[in-house]
């Protein structure tokens, strides 16, 4: 099934071998029947963690049940998460302009009047609308992930657009990409040697710790996500280029 | 029936719908997209699992949902990534060809 | 126990690589860039073999924890080593040493791979980070994001030569590999909803032969053998595993598939004991003779040297397959101890080096020659004798011919095969000896042929000569799997530990 992978635009959406699409039917709704039967049969284990985390999460030092599990009870796994997000940033990262600056402002002669003005009136307020999401994080739902998505949004319809470029792979882009990931192993490994064990907050400090951890992980997020829009962007800009310079040849 | 029975079934169906995607459609990026549809069903049905007793709810599959939407959008990323580069080597082929 | 579960060495295992990743990330390229990367190496190394040695001298051979946050297993993470994952462990370690020693050379300035290198040292501390993270993990979500890790990065990895071939064979690793963790994201899901739990452990003690239980490891064994690539299921690692730069190639078949194994192991046998079967550990079984004979048959047919070792790597992951079958089966339960379990280990580890070995020594030739035609091998021997040495006594491993740590696994197999009385086995593993000992010498044969004109063929001169860095990391692994041969009872003393601490 995955032996021919198809690109072209125009191209059958469905796979013409009949032999896999009757046999996937029939797992699928094999799938289907089995588990809905689960659904339905089991009673399984009615709350899950929910009384144990309530018990907690006093200690937590966050008010907000889905950051505590996120950021103290299981901020192990959101370490590894991040670095996931840095090995697509790695794969996908062209290698090259290392000595470019990192932020440059490009004087067009023609100007989109909508554009600017969505420059003007919504990005600003995108930003103060992620932060707010990053400060209600410890109580309400909201946090690193939801305010760094947003700004990314918001550094897309900034930095994409003619007036203004990022340059993602200047040295100050990169330091910016791994901070969290640095943050993170950094406070780790300091509260083995302060608390006994690999990320223990002390309790009086946790709240601070896990805001700073949260607001170096929006800073990381926006900007890999935003490197990760802008890579499909210059692949475009310069295969068209690339177009142009050839009929001129 | 409770509601949240009838997302875990919705969540259950969707993965259901995505698979049978990945396997039949023939384009990549339609693959791409049915293992999205397959991992929304996941998550729905994490969602579903949080709610079970109508009184409590789980905050740890809302946290595993979290977690898991940032590694799909990682690897969505990476995969359309691949398939543009292969798209712009094919490309380049084609015209030296012309 | 104190001493390890209370030191910083578990985490430091993982973390080291993850730093590695970033300061390679920051630096870019520079003429430090390849001592930095071994200096890194070497200290991964001796981390790996101080946890080795602290966990051999507590002598009590428990699984030992290490909780993270100070929360304690159902709410937080904890880490977990036994002697099966210590094995992994210092496997990885050793190989990450070897491996980065080869790369540091292979992307060096001299060859033409060197621009790559901005992007390959993170990318593969990354890979590394996440190996060391999967096999002490004790939390089923946790393994999850370790796997993606690996799929990622491995994926990665494999598109970095950027041509179409590599690109289309690394765009369909990673849509297999995402099919593959939905699937077992999903077991993890419905294992939480009936044991509301994610601890391995914790789940194992609740576990039984419910419906839910058993969907659970029919879902996690289809999303695992999807990365293992088990016979029917290998389609995309031939072109994935030959097209990867090579020191990538090595690593890959060495062990990213292991990962995925090492997990099926410990579901099949730990976690979810309960729920199988009779008669699913012997289709298992079937699945990995059919994979011996298949997977040899295609490796004895291929023209290109690194899809012939590619698909010999489809076929010894077909004999580690019979310790499914082959395991004691007793009162509805089947327990990860005896004899079989020893070979699978041995064999995992005999296959790691050996493969190893052969894919660096492959490399080698294949930077010699200029191309990886096996046809254009003819005569090699004379210009590079030592990586065809390389290649013959990894080869001889492979087959399973004495003195090898190859002959040791497979013996252990054939006489677990014989004790529990299935016979139909042995001729399996025999009918796929010949066919390995026939593809192997086709390509030795080959090499040992003198053919003058070939010899002073104008194209050889102008390929770099192979630098002796490379030919040396090769040779070292050639001689790791002969001496695991003559000491067997090293690995079997860690895979008996192995055997007690599995009951759980």
């Amino acid at each position: 099934m995955f032996n021919t992978l198809n690109i072209e635009y125009d191209s059958p959406a469905v796979d013409k071998s009949a032999l896999s699409l009757i046999a996937s039917v029939l797992v699928a709704g094999f799938l289907l029947a089995v588990t809905i039967t689960i659904v339905l049969s089991d009673k399984g284990h009615n709350t899950g963690l929910a009384p144990l985390i309530t018990q907690n999460i006093e200690l937590s030092g966050v008010t907000n049940p889905v950051t505590a599990v996120l950021l103290n009870f299981r901020a192990y796994d959101t370490l590894l998460e991040i670095a996931v997000l840095l090995v697509v940033v790695l794969a996908i990262l062209p290698t090259r302009d290392h000595h470019a600056p990192f932020f440059k402002r490009i004087v067009v002669s023609k100007k989109n009047l909508v554009l600017s003005a969505l420059q003007r009136w919504i990005a600003p307020a995108v930003v103060v609308f992620a932060g707010y999401l990053l400060w209600a994080g410890a109580h309400q739902p909201g946090g690193a992930f939801q305010a760094g998505a947003l700004l990314a949004g918001a550094s897309v319809l900034m930095f994409q657009s003619d007036t203004y470029q990022v340059n993602y792979t200047s040295l100050m882009a990169r330091v910016l990409l791994v901070l969290s990931l640095v943050v993170f192993i950094t406070i780790g490994t300091a509260l083995i040697y302060f608390e006994g064990s690999l990320l223990t907050y002390p309790l009086a400090f946790s709240g601070l710790l896990i805001l700073l951890i949260e607001t170096c992980a929006t800073v990381s997020i926006t900007l890999a996500l935003a490197s990760l829009y802008s890579s499909f962007i210059v692949s475009e800009n310069t295969s068209v280029t690339d177009n142009k310079h050839r009929t001129i040849k | 029936m409770t509601s949240a029975l009838l997302y875990a079934i919705a969540g259950l169906a969707l993965f259901a719908i995505g698979f049978f995607g990945v396997v039949v459609a023939s384009h990549v990026m339609r693959k791409i997209l049915a293992l999205n549809v397959m991992g929304v069903g996941i998550f729905m049905f994490l969602i579903a699992c949080a709610k079970r007793n109508p009184l409590v709810v789980d905050p740890l599959p809302h946290a595993m949902v979290l977690t898991g939407i940032v590694i799909a959008v990682a690897g969505t990323a990476l995969a359309l990534n691949l398939m543009v580069r292969i798209h712009h080597i094919d490309q380049s082929s084609q015209e030296q060809s012309k | 126990m104190n001493e390890l579960s209370s030191s910083l060495l578990l985490p430091a295992i993982v973390f080291l690589p993850l730093l590695a990743a970033i300061i390679a990330f920051l630096i870019g390229r520079n003429q430090l860039q390849g001592r930095i990367n071994i200096c890194f190496s070497l200290a991964q190394f001796l981390l790996v073999v101080l946890t080795t040695l602290l966990f051999l001298h507590e002598q009590t051979y428990q699984s030992e924890r290490y909780v993270i946050g100070g929360w304690g297993a159902p709410l937080g993470i904890d880490l977990i080593v036994d002697g099966f994952s210590i094995l992994m462990i210092a496997l990885t370690g050793l190989l990450t040493l070897l491996i980065t020693l080869y790369s540091a050379s292979y992307f060096s300035d001299k060859y033409s791979a060197s621009e790559k290198s901005l992007r390959f040292w993170p990318l593969w501390w990354l890979l590394i980070s996440g190996l060391n993270a999967l096999f002490m993990s004790a939390d089923a979500f946790n393994i999850y994001v370790c796997l993606e890790i690996i799929g990622l990065s491995a994926a990665a990895l494999v598109a970095l030569q950027g041509s179409r071939a590599a690109l289309e064979a690394a765009l369909r690793y990673l849509l297999v590999g995402l099919l593959g963790s939905l699937f077992y994201l999903f077991a993890i899901a419905i294992l939480y909803r009936s044991h509301g739990t994610l601890d391995l452990m914790q789940i194992a003690e609740t576990a039984n032969h419910s419906f839910p239980d058993k969907v659970a490891m029919i879902l996690i064994t289809i999303g695992l053998l999807l990365k293992i690539a088990l016979f029917p299921l290998h389609f995309w690692l031939p072109p994935a595993h030959a097209n990867a730069p090579t020191p990538v190639s090595a690593i890959l078949s060495a062990l990213v598939v292991k990962a995925s194994l090492y997990i099926l192991i410990k579901f099949w046998f730990d976690v979810l004991g309960a729920t199988i079967t009779l008669g699913a550990s012997q289709m298992l079984g079937a699945l990995g003779g059919a994979g011996i004979i298949y997977g040899s048959w295609c490796a004895f047919r291929a023209t290109q040297l690194k899809v012939l070792i590619a698909y010999s790597t489809v076929a010894q992951l077909g004999y580690i397959f019979l310790l499914f079958p082959l395991s004691e089966y007793s009162m509805g339960v089947s327990s990860f101890t005896g004899s079989a379990s020893q070979a699978a280990v041995y064999f995992i580890v005999a296959h790691a080096c050996a493969k190893a070995a052969m894919f660096l020594a492959a490399g080698n030739l294949i930077l010699a020659q200029g191309n990886g035609e096996i046809a254009q091998l003819k005569g090699i021997a004379v210009r590079e004798p030592l990586n065809v040495l390389v290649f013959a006594v990894a080869g001889i491993s492979l087959i399973g011919l004495p003195p090898s740590a190859g002959f040791i696994a497979k013996w252990l197999l054939l006489t677990t095969a014989i004790e529990s009385g299935q016979w139909w086995w042995v001729i399996v593993v025999i009918i796929g000896g010949l066919l390995g000992a026939m593809y192997l010498f086709k390509v030795l044969s080959l090499a040992f042929s003198t053919d003058p004109a070939v010899v002073e063929s104008p194209t050889s001169k102008s390929t770099p000569q192979v630098s002796n860095v490379m030919t040396t990391v090769a040779l070292i692994l050639a001689l790791i799997t002969l001496a695991l041969g003559f000491n067997a009872e090293f690995i079997l003393n860690i895979s008996n530990t192995v055997s007690e601490v599995s009951g759980i």
